[in-house]
């Protein structure tokens, strides 16, 4: 079973992916939080279970910890853990902020909202 | 001698009444000339030539070191020099006069006997000097000499008045240029962020649209299409809001340039204070205003009018359940600026979550209550945009205090 984790602080988007999710792709399991510093803990638990999920996806602009930050420290304490993709998903549409956020080691590519279907199928399937 | 005394008895007497007349008029001249001459009466006989039918201030001295002092001292525009003299000589009047910048520039005529070698005469020029007067004096060429130099010399301050100006306009305009383009790059990026937020808040709930009706296509559940097509309508109210808010920021900056007035602070917010009495009312809130220690000062009154009002609304809209609402108003000065604080017991908020955050434009803490997220960054921008500024103070579940620094303009 596929895990997905995402942060986000838009609730609207957060019900809508989960939806989407349910509906969809019955055979994956999620967790969203609505700051970087939750995620973080719930971080430290998936280390302490040795279970981490597939995919994670961060917005950029939220209050707390931003995107950025939890990216750096995700690419400080946790890239090495395990095989876990990493994509900024977000509606910002600033070049100077997504280039920033891709050279950040282990964020794979920038996303921008909406996330579709079948670009979530694209990349469970991967 | 004997030339200047004849001259002298030989003058017009009408030329003395005009002179006399014209010395009860106008006492002071713009013209000034520094005769110095160590022969008491070569001295006088030269000033009262000089005097004669021209409104000249005469000044004479009969040393050298006296007419340093002068010079400095005085706004000379002349100086005629006697060549030899005892102690100081004209060479090394010249020499020192020459070498101060505040006398370098004064045309200096050297007064000698004709009977010189021409070497003579070069040293003089060396020295300085712009020409020569030969005694036995000649009335009619002292007086045309003096006059030609007297002309050239206001020509060439005019001219260097007029470069001073120039240079000191040329200044003035570059120093507002650059006033200018600092604005004009500080505007941009006001512009420049304002529109990635707009973007953004536009483009979210857009994404929101797609998935919401990606998830319609394929919905074949009657409860849930309804709920779906709910969120659409949420989703539309929140836009229109956005929407809403632009506008009133673009309000906000074409007030800009509205008229300054003298403000009386206890008016302007019992205004306000009426306009928001029915909700007041209707919660069983309470307004403590005191603004016994404010002062009256100059503003843009709408301004004044549009901070308050944002701020109370922020108020009433994040006052906690718990409690009744009880805003604390009062005002005093500080210098230049008039200090106005605002404090309420509502919800607060956690600024160490949400930071400088909290000026941004559509920054809601709370999303569960409706706002377009705009007052208080409409009320730094306000403030800021007539260079005061804005500090906040808060304690969630305790309420929120702001102290508003209004820079009073000046009448």
């Amino acid at each position: 079973m596929k895990k997905i984790l995402w942060i986000d602080d838009d609730e609207l988007f957060n019900k809508l992916l989960g939806h989407t999710l349910n509906s969809r792709f019955k055979e994956v399991q999620y967790t969203n939080f609505t700051d970087g510093n939750k995620a973080l803990v719930h971080l430290n638990l998936c280390l302490k279970n040795k279970v981490f999920p597939n995919l994670i996806f961060v917005d950029l602009n939220m209050p707390g910890m931003g995107g950025i930050e939890f990216l750096e420290i995700y690419d400080k304490h946790y890239r090495n853990m395990a095989e876990t993709r990493v994509f900024v998903l977000t509606s910002s549409v600033r070049q100077s902020e997504l280039s920033y956020a891709k050279s950040i080691p282990c964020v794979e590519d920038c996303l921008t909202k909406p996330l579709t279907s079948a670009k979530l199928n694209e990349l469970l399937s991967n | 001698m004997s030339n200047l005394t004849s001259l002298i008895t030989r003058m017009n007497i009408n030329e003395l009444q005009v002179k006399h007349q014209k010395k009860i008029v106008k006492t002071e001249s713009d013209i000034s000339i520094l005769i110095v001459d160590d022969n008491k009466d070569n001295l006088y006989s030269l000033k009262s030539l000089l005097e004669i039918g021209n409104d000249y201030r005469i000044l004479i001295t009969q040393s050298g070191e006296e007419c340093l002092k002068i010079a400095i001292k005085e706004p000379v525009t002349i100086i005629i020099l006697d060549v030899q003299m005892p102690g100081m000589d004209g060479y090394e009047v010249a020499k020192i006069l020459k070498a101060n910048a505040k006398t370098k520039k004064i045309p200096l005529i050297f007064i000698t006997a004709v009977n010189h070698e021409i070497r003579y005469f070069l040293r003089g020029f060396d020295a300085g000097a712009l020409d020569y007067i030969f005694k036995p004096i000649e009335p009619e060429i002292l007086k045309a000499k003096v006059k030609t130099y007297i002309s050239l010399a206001q020509a060439q301050n005019a001219l260097s008045r007029l470069n001073n100006d120039l240079e000191s306009m040329v200044a003035e305009r570059t120093r507002q240029l650059e006033e200018r383009n600092l604005e004009l790059e500080k505007m941009y990026k006001v512009l420049d962020n304002f529109l990635h937020v707009t973007a953004h808040d536009f483009r979210a709930p857009l994404a929101n649209i797609n998935l919401v009706t990606e998830l319609l296509k394929t919905s074949d559940n009657k409860e849930q299409q309804l709920h779906l097509i709910q969120t659409l309508n949420q989703i539309a109210t929140r836009l229109d809001e956005t929407v809403k808010g632009i506008v009133e920021m673009m309000e906000v900056q074409e007030k800009r340039h509205s008229p300054v007035k003298q403000i009386n602070l206890n008016e302007v917010f019992e205004n306000i204070r009426k306009e928001i009495l029915p909700q007041l009312e209707n919660i069983d809130g309470e307004i403590i205003s005191d603004f016994s220690q404010a002062s009256s000062f100059y503003y843009i009154p709408v301004y004044i009018e549009s901070i308050f009002r944002n701020i109370l609304h922020n108020s009433l809209k994040y006052r906690s359940p718990k409690r009744k609402l009880v805003i604390n108003v009062n005002a005093n000065t500080d210098g230049e600026y008039s200090v106005v604080e605002i404090s309420d017991n509502g919800i607060g908020i956690d600024l160490e979550k949400y930071g400088k955050k909290i000026f941004s434009p559509f920054t809601r803490v709370n999303r569960s209550i409706d706002g377009k997220g705009l007052g208080l960054h409409l009320v730094k921008n306000m403030i800021e945009m007539n260079n005061g500024r804005i500090e906040i103070f808060s304690t969630p579940d305790k309420g929120t205090s702001l102290k508003l620094f209004l820079k009073n303009y000046s009448k």
